[in-house]
């Protein structure tokens, strides 16, 4: 774990990550467009989930903090961008940003007591902070239509309408690739190291001059800002907000999404969405040639995606991104160039 | 005043069962760390699982009751067997993956056996009421109460006066000393869950009692989170003190409140509210210890 920082990381390790990312980015952007709706919906499920992925990464895997109110965030930054879109009329870019920053406020307010908890007890501060956003969103009617959810709309940006499908994609990529490129630099600054300091040990982090109250509050703001962001961009994306959506289960998912992806790593939280999305349509993909009493679909889905969690706590607990870095590793020693790479 | 003093009286009842499963929940986190979030839904699963048994094969409630038990201490044992003694020194975040993997998992079975839908519990106890003079209360709430009391009280003894309760407080009032003197940790750890789980299954029985049957009875489970933290999550006084005093605020929070603030459903956030303030103002809770951290 102990790194030297000598001239400073660059953003990616060496040239198999950077050509490795562009080409993935061009890919994505290129092929989406000859994509049918059924595979862009997922694609951009999967991307919008790994843009709020990152975010909770930052809180999860860089600070060792533990937020079980992911979802209500999320939600939080949808409605606040669908009303002031609608409500105040709004341009959509700004209006997206400064939803993320509404979530970025609420965030910190909850992740206060954050300084004199840890472990369980924020698991436990969080737990309540979804409760309790999520009964808010119930009782906020001119906010959130109650259960009867509220439109959005798919948004004009920067001159650009982003009405169409394929084109919103574009947008969420745009988005996700910014994110990941904000991650990254967070990741190599004086912050990022604070960050790590204080999971690592905070006290001695304290001692070497880190603010520990003033890095937490930051990862909080930070993670929640992601999720604000995220969650008004699905909210576009579907082009209806219900609050449904932003339950104490899809908070559990996406605890799961980063654990299973694999913590502090920007791939785990990339892979992780891929696999949260993926497996429960290659699930009931499969259930369908076995029967076709669609009732039973939900709960097979559920104990299949528990199951998936223990088992990966139990036998993989650093992720799809250990695996992903072992291929990496392959494919380096193969081509023979690239520099030694960093966990 | 019939009125207030009856919103207390259904607060002390349904305090009683949370103070009974929050003390499993301390008992848990006390002997080996670990906070268990499926508590709600082994609640849960406790209440079908009696349920199927009486429909089943028609048996007695007491024994239907007893064999419930039975299949908590094998459920317990099965849990604490394959995942979290695999999980020991684990970090925190993982292993509350674990039991929320655990408990979703549990979900997952009641929803596939006995589907979404709420079944009323057959019954047991008579809802009828009994004067006590000042109010009248149903039957089925003084069994509850009665029976929650019951079952503390028994383990107050278990802890109290045998060796093996003995051998689990000093476990958790230091676990390297007590492995230092021979104590076997695993069979401790396995005893702990097994108790959680049957105060738990207990607590299923009784609220599915009252409130009927359906997955959203895990949701009672959840709500003693609030009770341990105000108790102080490693004191088994707090948590029985906590739960009646959670009991009592989110009733009267339901049946005052609503008028007062015009907001609904107030009644079961109420005690969330007072977690996240506890939170900020005294996180070790009322009776909690608090621990000094060293580097």
């Amino acid at each position: 774990m102990i790194e030297t920082v000598l001239r400073g990381r660059p953003l990616l390790a060496d040239r198999f990550d950077r050509i490795g990312a562009v080409a993935l980015i061009a890919c994505l952007a290129v092929v989406s467009q000859f994509m049918g709706d059924y595979h862009l919906a997922l694609l951009t499920q999967i991307t919008v989930f790994a843009l709020s992925a990152m975010g909770l990464n930052i809180l999860l895997g860089n600070t060792g903090m533990i937020s079980i109110a992911h979802a209500a965030f999320m939600g939080v930054g949808a409605f606040s961008s669908a009303y002031l879109i609608q409500n105040l009329g709004l341009p959509a870019l700004p209006a997206v940003l400064l939803a993320g920053l509404i979530t970025s406020v609420v965030g910190m307010v909850f992740g206060l007591p954050s300084l004199r908890l840890k472990g369980v007890y924020l698991a436990m501060a969080s737990f309540a902070a979804q409760i309790i956003l999520y009964w808010a969103f119930e009782q906020s009617r001119w906010l959130t239509g109650g259960q009867d959810g509220r439109f959005a709309e798919r948004p004009v940006m920067l001159g650009i309408s982003f009405m169409d499908s394929h084109r919103f994609y574009l947008l969420a990529l745009a988005f996700a690739v910014l994110g990941a490129v904000a991650n990254l630099n967070i990741e190599r600054s004086r912050l990022g190291r604070a960050f790590n300091a204080v999971r690592d040990r905070s006290q001695a982090a304290e001692m070497m001059g880190v603010n520990v109250f003033r890095t937490k509050m930051a990862s909080f703001g930070l993670a929640t800002f992601y999720a604000g962001v995220a969650g008004a961009l699905f909210g576009q994306y579907l082009e209806f907000v219900a609050i449904q959506a932003f339950s104490l289960s899809v908070s559990i998912q996406f605890l799961a999404l980063v654990i299973i992806g694999g913590l502090g790593s920007l791939a785990g939280s990339v892979l992780g969405a891929a696999f949260i999305v993926l497996v429960p349509e290659i699930l009931d993909t499969i259930i369908l040639m076995f029967s076709h009493n669609t009732g039973e679909m939900a709960p097979i889905r559920l104990g299949v995606f528990g199951l998936i969690v223990v088992v990966f706590l139990l036998f993989e607990p650093q992720g799809l991104a250990r695996a992903w870095n072992r291929t990496r590793q392959w494919a380096l020693n193969h081509t023979g160039k690239g520099s030694q790479t960093r966990s | 005043m019939d009125y207030f003093l009856g919103l207390i009286i259904n607060g002390i009842v349904v305090g009683s069962i949370y103070s009974m499963v929050a003390l499993g929940l301390v008992l848990i986190y006390k002997a080996t760390e670990v906070v268990n979030f499926a508590q709600g839904e082994l609640l849960m699963i406790g209440a079908y699982i009696c349920l199927e048994i009486i429909q089943v094969t028609g048996m007695p409630f007491l024994v239907s009751f007893l064999m419930t038990m039975g299949f908590m201490v094998i459920l317990a044992l099965a849990i604490e067997r394959l995942v979290l003694r695999r999980m020991m020194g684990a970090p925190a975040l993982a292993v509350i993956m674990v039991t929320i993997g655990i408990g979703i998992i549990l979900r997952a079975v009641v929803l596939g056996v006995w589907g979404a839908t709420s079944i009323p519990f057959p019954e047991v106890f008579p809802r009828q009421g009994i004067d006590l003079g000042v109010v009248t209360v149903s039957q089925l709430y003084l069994w509850s109460f009665m029976l929650s009391l019951a079952f503390m009280a028994m383990f107050g003894a278990f802890f109290k006066f045998t060796r093996v309760g003995l051998v689990m407080r000093a476990t958790a009032s230091s676990r390297k000393a007590a492995e230092s003197m021979g104590v076997p940790l695993t069979k401790i750890f396995a005893i702990a869950w097994i108790i959680s789980a049957v105060v738990s299954g207990v607590g299923g029985v009784l609220t599915g009692n009252i409130a009927g049957l359906s997955p959203e009875l895990s949701f009672y489970g959840v709500k003693v989170f609030p009770a341990v933290i105000l108790g102080g999550l490693d004191s088994i006084v707090g948590a029985t003190i906590s739960g009646v005093i959670i009991g009592v605020l989110e009733n009267l929070g339901g049946g005052y409140l609503k008028d007062l603030t015009g907001l609904h459903g107030l009644g079961p956030v109420a005690p969330f509210f007072i977690l996240v303030a506890i939170l900020w103002v005294r996180p070790t809770g009322l009776f909690g210890r608090k621990d000094i951290e060293k580097l």
